[in-house]
């Protein structure tokens, strides 16, 4: 199973960095490594480091990359008629499914990691002094929140390739589903009674940021297991239904 | 039942009210190069996804390499090799990446993908354009390519949907040249499909003549040409006038005629004389330098559907907006891929 998802894993990656067709992804990479690594830090400055509320960049930006990697996944190969012989291979659709998954967790990411040493050189351009560094907590927590967001985006984002016929079509509902998800919080903020939202602003602005990325790392962990299981059970009823070929 | 590479018995399917492939019973030894032979439409596309366990059949059943298609998939697709009615090359990646990968996905060790691949892409004459993207190949190489990978991993049978169509008949014959050696070589067995009378008659073994979902004849091609009876008759020479047609058309045992290229070919009733003939040519001025009386493999094959309705069956084409859309295109999106897997649900 192993050797079936990374043989999956190896295809996706060598699509994704192929030289045909690489211009596109090496821009949406640029300009993602450019906003992550360089612009947001450059604003923000040193308090990029510590601020709680920089986490949720952490967590956020990547997955606007990863809607771009994941629309493909399985509405490309649909759409150039290649899922078919996929399917007529020997690969479980577990295997399919999870190595697809992986490809776009180690892309998105790697490059998130990529911006983590670019954001210093920014911080220390813009303010001067002595030398901002992260500390191996702070480090660790960006690198883990990053992976689990990445892992929530990237099984999102493969199921909802899965279930459209087109490339464009998957595009154009994540866009949609990015929208929500960014306008859901801020009207759901307003909403709420004032003490709460001021309490919620504080812990983000002031609060203590090792507390925050416990409370984020929890939710996350249980969105992703739930996503991960979801996808790797209809695969499995899937596998199980077709032996019941119907009379 | 092991000796058989594929069995089938009374295997249905339906797509709502057509019946695609109707009660088809077949028995394929091993290694065997089986024709599938059909116009567009007949069901061949169908019965490989049928046993590649990519659709479900409405009925029946079915054996690949002794293993139940309904309840040992994984198990046939494992020994098997394809190459369906979209070749599904990856335009992206290199000629040579494309075969790595189903070497990947058969756990071929690294040294034999290397060797494999050199081996292959040599044979087809892609060596050179092994770098390249698959994309930027032309038709032809493509479909070698495809074949190729078809076989890469050594499958014990590969199932080839119409290799040859689209390409010119050069390509055609190279890669019909190049898969018989290949099959010579390492002994796998062979099922393909083509709506390509001559080449089936050249390439297979055992050939199975499927029209409107159903089986209508099966054999050898000696076999088919024997049972449809010695019943042409080939006049080399000058002087076939008009005359001679009307005689030969007033005869009730000839079905018809036509000149080729200095030659003219009679076909008659199975079983009825020439002798008629001949003299009824000879009594209006034909001079005969040559009179054989042959049956080709076509010839066995239209008699078999019935000389009148050997034109492809145009089934229930769709019709777009902007005018007829081949019945391919039309059902692109709906094309039932592991039917009954997630990976293919959720588009229809
Ligand atoms: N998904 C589908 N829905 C409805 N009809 C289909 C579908 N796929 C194929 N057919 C029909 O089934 C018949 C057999 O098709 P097919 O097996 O593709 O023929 P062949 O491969 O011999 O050209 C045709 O009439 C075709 O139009
Ligand atoms: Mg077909």
């Amino acid at each position: 199973m192993i050797r079936d998802v990374a043989a999956v894993t190896w295809k996706e990656w060598r699509e994704l960095t192929a030289a045909e067709g690489w211009e596109s992804g090496l821009l949406g990479l640029v300009l993602f490594v450019g906003l992550l690594g360089l612009f947001l830090p450059y604003q923000v400055g040193r308090s990029w480091l510590s601020a709680p509320w920089v986490m949720l960049f952490w967590i956020w930006i990547p997955i606007f990359l990863m809607t771009t990697v994941t629309a493909d996944t399985f509405a490309g190969e649909r759409e150039r008629g290649t899922l078919g012989s996929l399917l007529a291979t020997r690969l479980p659709d577990r295997a399919i499914l999870a190595g697809k998954i992986a490809a776009a967790v180690t892309y998105v990411w790697g490059a998130t990691l990529l911006s983590v040493p670019l954001s210093l050189i920014a911080i220390n351009f813009k303010a001067p002094g002595p030398l901002a560094y992260y500390t191996t907590g702070q480090l660790g927590t960006v690198a883990a929140l990053a992976l689990l967001s990445s892992i929530f985006g990237a099984a999102l984002g493969v199921l909802g390739s899965l279930r459209s016929p087109t490339v464009r079509h998957a595009q154009q509902t994540f866009s949609l589903g990015v929208l929500v998800a960014f306008v859901f919080p801020v009207f759901g903020i307003q909403m709420l009674p004032a003490a709460s939202k001021t309490g919620l602003i504080q812990a983000l602005v002031f609060g203590e940021a090792g507390r925050v990325a416990l409370v984020l790392a929890a939710v996350f962990i249980v969105l992703d297991v739930l996503l991960v299981t979801a996808a790797m059970v209809t695969a499995v009823t899937a596998v199980r239904s077709r032996s019941n070929v119907a009379a | 039942m092991t000796q058989y590479a594929i069995q089938t018995e009374e295997l249905t399917r339906e797509y709502s009210t057509l019946r695609a492939l109707d009660r088809l019973s077949l028995e394929i030894p091993a290694g065997s190069i089986f024709g599938f032979l059909g116009s567009n439409g007949a069901g061949k596309t169908t019965t490989i996804h049928l046993l590649l366990g990519l659709l479900r059949p409405t009925a029946g059943r079915a054996a690949v390499l002794g293993h139940d298609v309904a309840t040992e998939i994984d198990e046939v697709r494992r020994r098997t090799g394809a190459l369906l009615d979209k070749a599904g090359l990856y335009a992206r990646l290199g000629v040579q990446d494309n075969l790595e990968f189903y070497g990947r996905i058969w756990h071929m060790p690294r040294r034999e993908r290397r060797a494999r691949s050199e081996e292959l892409l040599r044979q087809f004459g892609l060596w050179d354009r092994r770098k390249e993207p698959a994309g930027r190949l032309s038709f032809g190489m493509k479909r070698k390519l495809a074949v190729a990978r078809a076989l890469f991993h050594r499958p014990d049978l590969v199932f080839l949907d119409e290799p040859t169509a689209g390409l010119d008949p050069v390509s055609a014959e190279s890669l019909r040249r190049s898969l018989v050696d290949l099959v010579a070589q390492e002994g796998v067995t062979v099922f393909l499909t083509t709506h390509n009378v001559p080449e089936a008659g050249k390439v297979c073994d055992q050939i199975g003549i499927i029209r409107s979902g159903q089986l209508l004849a099966s054999g050898s091609p000696e076999e088919l040409r024997a049972s449809a009876g010695s019943n042409r008759i080939v006049v080399r020479g000058s002087g076939f006038t008009e005359e001679a047609f009307t005689l030969l058309a007033l005869r009730p045992e000839v079905e018809r005629a036509e000149t080729r290229g200095g030659t003219l070919h009679v076909w008659l009733v199975p079983g009825s004389s020439a002798a008629p003939i001949i003299s009824l040519l000879a009594g209006c001025g034909v001079l005969m330098e040559e009179v054989v009386r042959e049956t080709t493999f076509e010839d066995a094959f239209l008699s078999v559907l019935g000389a009148e309705d050997h034109e492809p069956q145009t089934a229930r084409v769709a019709r777009g907006r902007f005018g007829a859309v081949r019945a391919d295109e039309a059902f692109a999106l709906s094309v039932p891929e592991r039917e009954g897997s997630e990976l293919s649900a959720g588009v229809a």
